[in-house]
């Protein structure tokens, strides 16, 4: 349900009044034979009232501002009892103001501040500017603080997944009454360091920069650089905390101190014909853990030499946080007419960190990667007339596969599908 | 081949160190070839392979198990002591999986002891007089076991033993001697399986420790 009211109390002064409701029943059931069942019984409400006023002074200054109230409940077996429903309500005001002191500069600022029944209030403020050197050239920058709240599975979820060698994920406010009451019944075989640092969860704030620029010399080429760096305070992160007596994991969310991601994105689109069109795109990303790269400096973090014997590490070879790829690439090439088109597509990703493999606590060089790798996707279709259309395809033509580090990704698949569409009737 | 050249590259180390040395007779090999060895550098003492109580089997719940039995140490003598010795004072430490024992309170009948000091072997020179020596009162031990809290750190995801960099096992002896020793490995031969190797094999080769120590 998605009711809106608009009223124009004058052509500069505007008011929308929005009603948003769902409500989302989900049960699976999955019995593998021989297995554990594994079942999953979900009950999502969300409610949401807002109200926006806009106001428009004149061409070069507008205002709009607004109130709103967010009611989510969860019901699921995912969580302690499927008879308790979970609930957050959340008040928020915002307000925002766009200037146009000259013809060429846009500066938008706003505020957020949210009122969150579950966690201490929160204001977002950011503020952007977006200069239009000329027809071809723009310039943007933005500067903003946000927070991201903890979501109901990382405070609630209460899961074992029976069907996959039973490992459990408990909410950040369930671990410690689950794990000590397995313990209590002699059902935890060893409890992770991490297990000490669980407490109660606090959001995630991050304070972004970015600086970008935009190219575009011709309708056909189009050319976007930007730099960011993004500062995030308490990260939510999912951390091993103990282990079932089986050796299964038991895992729960933890607020990891002070990351910061930065890094330059570029992006290239040229239409070189009208029926061909070329993209690429590069992502350099450098991650870190503010307290780890405090640690090292204090000299507090030792690595392995050859013969495996400790040895101070150097901040050169701190790789920060896990599972990043410095290095992204993307590559796009695509032909298209009225009733053929073809498309082929490179994604790279270099290297990056999985596991402790010197058993320091943290990702150095010393540690164990996954290697870099290219996926070339190809795709062709034709369009037979209105309603049938054919496609075939492979996707990673390189047959490129790690199990362990890339589970989803499969090995060179080659695919075709037909297409029929019905008669659609005409507007 | 990269292990091949990490041992020559030792050898050259020793070698080298026996130049302007006389206190040895015989070239040491320091070869690590699976098997139990002692052999002792300067005044530094390493010990490969010592085998503490390899997997035999698996438990009613599937977890595998040894014989139950410690392999006890002197590190004065740089020799295995017979198990027949274990209420006596002939041994200083003992190994059995991950667990360390010192000879004094619930282990045996010394005067042993030990704590576990953050930093590097070659800068720890005595007995820090801030630390306490701990003994052992079971399942408590001086040297704490669990991962991440004594000196190792256990994998669960890839099922692997990693001793933690930058810990000295700071040991007192059954006489009340003081050593320093650090652990560089749990698998046969020194080297850990990789993550990918199979638990097959990952059972079979640890449980093999692998260390240095010197007196004080």
């Amino acid at each position: 349900m998605n009711p809106v009211i608009t009223h124009l109390f004058s052509n500069k002064l505007k008011s929308t009044l929005r009603l948003y409701a769902t409500n989302y029943n989900a049960d699976q059931s999955l019995n593998t034979s021989g297995k554990s069942i594994y079942d999953d019984k979900l009950n999502h409400q969300f409610l949401r009232a807002e109200n926006q006023t806009d106001y428009y002074l004149n061409d070069k200054v507008c205002f709009n501002a607004g109130v709103g109230m967010v009611q989510e409940g969860v019901k699921s077996n995912r969580y302690e009892l499927n008879s308790t429903r979970r609930t957050n309500n959340i008040a928020y005001v915002f307000a925002q103001t766009e200037i146009k002191p000259i013809e060429k500069l846009t500066i938008i600022a706003g505020f957020r501040y949210d009122n969150n029944q579950l966690f201490a209030a929160a204001f977002s403020p950011k503020i952007a500017a977006m200069l239009k050197a000329n027809d071809h050239l723009k310039f943007n920058a933005s500067i903003g603080r946000g927070f991201k709240a903890p979501d109901f599975r990382q405070l609630y979820l209460n899961f074992t997944n029976t069907a996959a060698g039973g490992y459990s994920v408990f909410g950040a406010l369930e671990a410690q009454k689950q794990i000590e009451f397995l313990q209590s019944i002699g059902q935890i075989s060893s409890i992770e360091s991490d297990y000490y640092r669980l407490k109660e969860l606090h959001p995630e704030y991050a304070t972004g920069i970015n600086l970008g620029l935009q190219y575009n010399p011709n309708a056909a080429v189009q050319f976007d650089f930007s730099l960011f760096r993004n500062d995030v305070e308490n990260l939510i992160d999912t951390r091993l905390v103990a282990y079932h007596k089986s050796g299964a994991q038991i895992f729960s969310y933890l607020n990891l101190k002070n990351a910061y991601t930065q890094g330059i994105e570029t992006q290239l689109n040229v239409k070189i014909t009208p029926q061909i069109a070329v993209a690429a795109g590069y992502q350099y990303l450098l991650t870190a853990d503010k307290d780890q790269i405090k640690e090292i400096k204090a000299g507090k973090i030792y690595t392995i030499d050859a013969s495996g014997f400790a040895r101070l590490m150097r901040l050169d070879e701190y790789i920060g946080l896990p599972n990043r790829s410095k290095h992204m690439a993307n590559f796009k090439f695509t032909y298209e007419n009225e009733n053929y088109f073809t498309n082929l597509r490179v994604l790279f990703r270099s290297k990056w960190a999985v596991s402790d493999k010197d058993g320091n606590g943290l990702y150095n060089t010393n540690d164990a990667f996954a290697n870099a790798f290219a996926q070339i996707n190809f795709a062709a279709g034709k369009q037979f007339s209105k309603q049938f259309r054919a496609q075939v395809g492979c996707d990673n033509i390189g047959n490129y596969v790690d199990i362990a580090n890339l589970p989803n990704l499969a090995g060179r698949t080659f695919y075709t599908t037909l297409t029929y569409q019905f008669n659609q009737k005409k507007k | 081949m990269k292990k091949n050249q990490i041992l020559i590259a030792m050898a050259m180390v020793v070698s080298s160190f026996y130049a302007c040395t006389e206190d040895n007779t015989a070239t040491v090999d320091t070869t690590n070839n699976g098997t139990f060895k002692v052999y002792t550098v300067g005044n530094i003492t390493s010990v490969q392979n010592l085998i503490a109580d390899t997997i035999v089997g698996m438990s009613a719940q599937g977890q595998p198990v040894g014989t139950g039995h410690f392999t006890f140490f002197s590190l004065r003598t740089g020799a295995i002591v017979p198990n027949t010795d274990s209420a006596t004072n002939n041994w200083d430490v003992a190994f059995r999986g991950t667990t360390i024992l010192t000879n004094a309170g619930t282990s045996g009948p010394g005067a042993g002891g030990a704590y576990v000091h953050v930093g590097l072997f070659a800068d720890v020179n005595a007995f820090n007089a801030d630390s306490t020596v701990r003994t052992d009162a079971a399942p408590v031990y001086a040297i704490k076991t669990g991962s991440n809290k004594g000196w190792y750190v256990y994998d669960g995801a890839n099922n692997l033993i990693t001793p933690i960099p930058g810990r000295v096992l700071m040991i007192q002896a059954a006489n009340g001697a003081k050593y320093k020793l650090e652990i560089n490995n749990y698998y046969k031969g020194g080297v850990t399986p990789l993550t990918s190797a199979t638990d097959a094999i990952k059972l079979s080769t640890q449980r093999y420790y692998n260390f240095r120590y010197s007196a004080l």
